[in-house]
């Protein structure tokens, strides 16, 4: 398990690319179909997704609701069985879930019945790192998110956001090499969005961790993403067209007033609409 | 932390002192109104009955008076009376009888609930069990086991295992799926989702398992007495019928009550514990 402010200050610079070469999480021709109750087809949710995930990289995945997003980050988290293709972390096929990915789900998905800070330590007491660090672990992660005062409360006590913040951290605490985020920010207020997502940024600027980022925000994904991947509108999606976003390193809330930032933000909304009509 | 902004303090301290008290009593009684209420009720329906039964609106021989109920309570439970006899072995059979209920039932229906081929192994049995007046069956276990302890606790066993099984099961089933894909993200193994996240979360509905398996437990007791046995309170409400000395029948079924509501107050505490999560 390694500490994460180690990792902050040791590990390659993002902007260096030391780990660019080397590819973490491969996604290749990878289709996923549903039972559904009572019908004789599968429902096909995806028909191909196809993409690579390189060490210090985030890939953001944007396209309509429904289109498959969630299924796909499932999948990879190897939570959803799929029918074809391959997913592949450090060159090997996956085999169900493991330690070394994360997930920030789209619902909060809390205990009620542990306080935030044991909810922020499950992952590390599932992984077996002993009780006492864990917790330690978990304040450290729950200082990052703002909820420090908030430790000893039961997840009912908090807010939509903050329940949100408290799933954030407990993946964050896991310190995984790969983090899958479904929409993480999505009932965030903007405040406290810029503040998380300059937060991500920092973490990201000074490691080898590999991460998924779906979202529905366009702006966020192409701050956040070495690549976006704009999905087609669903049933059967086809989730492979990468637009590289070639922005300088490291970023921050400045970037986004970058005269290509907004080229970028057009260009991927002009992907999307041909499917809104 | 929460409390501080409710309480009544700084609210009260601005008032004269005069209607302070007027305040304070109506608070007290706003506050324990369905209390005042049900009382209110309870002492008008003995009132009713007392005066029915000693004015000669029905025969006191048929319907007794809470006066006579009384009277016979105390010599019941005083020296030489059989009370505490009764109670004690009434008690003890409702007991073991609900303690192998639960023993047997809870992890019986969580593993129906997380395992679907065990629930359609046993499902049968259950739904049988489930739709059949089951206190017809007892008799077959005076005969199997005679008049001892071991058919009387069989008889409980069949009254209160059923319901808590049934709600156990549906604690897991109605577990939120995503809690459980939460738990497998972080690769938990079977039996660490069973122990974190399905046993906790099967708790609220374990516990209406519970309270449904006491009142099933105390109606198993009465009848077992009722078919075989020489003390208890079931056999002395049967008995007392058969002398129509309704005084001694009321003051059993009171005790019986008295036992379940008991019980059942016992088990409010132990859920609240549990479900700190809910009520705060
Ligand atoms: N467990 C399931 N059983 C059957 N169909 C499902 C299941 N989960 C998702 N689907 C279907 O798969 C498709 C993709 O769902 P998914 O949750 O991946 O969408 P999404 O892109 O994440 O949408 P959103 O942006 O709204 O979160 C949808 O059409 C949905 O109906
Ligand atoms: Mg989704």
């Amino acid at each position: 398990m390694t500490d994460l402010t180690s990792s902050l200050s040791e590990g390659p610079n993002r902007a260096g690319n030391i780990g660019r070469q080397t590819t973490r999480v491969s996604v290749r021709g990878l289709s996923v179909g549903y039972e559904l109750r009572g019908a004789d087809a599968d429902f096909l949710a995806v028909a191909d997704a196809t993409f690579d995930i390189r060490c210090s990289e985030i890939v953001c995945i944007v396209g309509p609701s429904g289109c498959g997003k969630s299924t796909v980050l499932g999948a990879v988290a190897g939570l959803v069985p799929y029918r074809a293709g391959t997913i592949e972390v450090d060159g090997k096929p996956i085999r169900g879930t493991g330690s070394d990915r994360a997930v920030v789900f789209q619902k909060a998905s809390l205990l009620p019945w542990l306080t935030v800070q044991e909810n922020v330590a499950y992952g590390l007491r599932t992984y077996g790192v002993k009780k006492r660090a864990a917790i330690q672990r978990a304040a450290e992660m729950l200082e990052l998110v703002g909820l420090a005062q908030f430790a000893t409360r039961y997840p009912y006590q908090l807010s939509g956001g903050m329940q949100q913040r408290t799933n954030l951290a407990r993946a964050l605490a896991a310190d995984p090499n790969i983090l899958l985020f479904d929409e993480p920010f999505a009932s965030l207020d903007a405040q406290q969005r810029e503040l998380l997502q300059g937060e991500l940024l920092r973490i990201w600027s000074n490691t080898d961790k590999a991460g998924l980022f779906i979202t529905h925000q366009i702006d966020e994904a192409v701050l956040l993403g070495n690549r976006v991947i704009v999905s087609t509108r669903g049933p059967a999606s086809r989730i492979c067209n990468a637009v590289e976003i070639d922005l300088p390193w490291p970023r921050s809330r400045e970037t986004r007033l970058n005269p290509k930032f907004h080229n970028y933000v057009d260009q991927i909304w002009q992907l999307l609409e041909p499917q809104e009509a | 932390m929460l409390t501080k902004l409710t309480t009544k303090p700084d609210v009260v301290d601005q008032l004269p002192p005069a209607p302070r008290r007027r305040r304070w009593l109506v608070q007290q009684y706003q506050r324990r109104e369905r209390l005042v209420f049900g009382v209110l009720m309870v002492c008008a329906l003995l009132g009713i009955w007392q005066a029915a039964a000693k004015l000669g609106w029905v025969n006191e021989a048929f319907t007794s008076s809470p006066s006579a109920i009384w009277t016979t309570s105390l010599k019941y439970f005083g020296s030489g009376g059989q009370g505490w006899a009764d109670l004690w072995a009434s008690g003890q059979e409702f007991l073991y009888g609900f303690l192998i209920s639960v023993l047997l039932g809870v992890p019986v229906g969580l593993l129906m609930g997380w395992y679907p081929r065990l629930d359609g192994l046993l499902n049968p049995i259950v739904l049988f069990l489930n739709n059949i007046p089951r206190i017809a069956i007892a008799p077959l276990f005076v005969i199997w086991f005679g008049i001892g302890m071991q058919s009387k606790l069989w008889v409980i066993v069949l009254g209160a295992i059923v319901p808590i099984i049934v709600n156990a099961r549906a604690g897991v089933v109605t577990i939120e799926p995503s809690l459980i894909a939460m738990a497998r993200s972080y690769g938990a193994s079977d039996s660490r989702v069973l122990r974190t996240v399905v046993l906790p979360g099967s708790v609220p509905a374990i516990c209406s398992g519970l309270r449904l398996g006491i009142g099933h437990a105390l109606l198993a007791v009465v009848l077992a007495e009722f078919i075989a046995a020489t003390e208890g309170l079931g056999y002395v409400v049967n008995s007392a019928a058969a002398t129509f000395n309704t005084n001694v029948l009321f003051v059993a079924v009171l005790v019986i009550a008295a036992l379940g509501m008991a019980v059942t107050g016992l088990l409010t505490i132990v859920e609240r514990y549990f479900q700190r999560w809910r009520t705060g």
